[in-house]
């Protein structure tokens, strides 16, 4: 299963940094930077802070995808 | 895990830094009489190890504790899931490793030498099977 993120997608029309988003969900901007770029994939309680976040479901968020 | 939680956390370490110093006093004070030089330097070894990491820690959580920003670092730095994979990750393959290691080098080894390897593999591998038994029991 391949899982994609629109996370950088919907941090910039609101100007929010990832430093911001980090503080916000309590995180390190380490892990903002791994999520968009897909080498980390957030758990289900990370993954329900960031989209509550930017006030959307986590499906909105983070797309799922089957291997072919 | 909650920030009151952790402050409960990090007044548990300053605690736990203090035993580990007075375990490092308690090997000073060990009667030193008839005794090898190695285990002697090696006395003073552990207990130089011990009173400096327990200095260190005591240290480091009484600053998270009076400072509330280095704190809140502090917090995400620890509780951030990422660092946690990574940590279990990197204690995971290090674990392997050692296994490996332990595994291979009896095979050129002296006897006397190999039996505590491999007892030390064995109580490796023993303590993983317990540990996996009780975490299979309460996840």
């Amino acid at each position: 299963m391949t899982i994609k993120t629109r996370i950088a997608e919907l941090r910039k029309p609101i100007k929010v940094t990832q430093a911001e988003l980090a503080d916000a969900i309590d995180v390190t901007r380490q892990t903002i930077i791994s999520l968009e770029t897909g080498r980390y994939i957030a758990s289900l309680p990370l993954a329900y802070k960031i989209a509550k976040f930017f006030g959307k479901t986590i499906e909105e968020v983070f797309i799922f995808g089957e291997d072919e | 895990m909650t920030e009151q939680k952790f402050i409960k956390k990090i007044k548990i370490r300053i605690i736990f830094s203090a035993l580990i110093m007075l375990a490092g006093v308690a090997i000073l004070l060990l009667p030193k009489e008839n005794l090898a030089d190695l285990v002697s330097g090696y006395r003073y070894g552990v207990a130089g190890g011990l009173l400096g990491a327990g200095f260190a820690t005591m240290v480091n959580n009484i600053m998270f504790l009076k400072n509330e920003k280095i704190r809140q670092k502090e917090f995400i730095k620890q509780t951030d899931e990422r660092n946690i994979l990574i940590s279990e990750k990197a204690l995971r393959l290090s674990w392997l490793i050692t296994l490996l290691l332990l595994g291979i080098t009896p095979l050129f080894a002296p006897v006397e030498a190999a039996q505590p390897l491999l007892c030390i593999m064995g109580i490796s591998v023993f303590s993983y099977a317990v540990a996996y038994w009780i975490l299979q029991k309460k996840m």
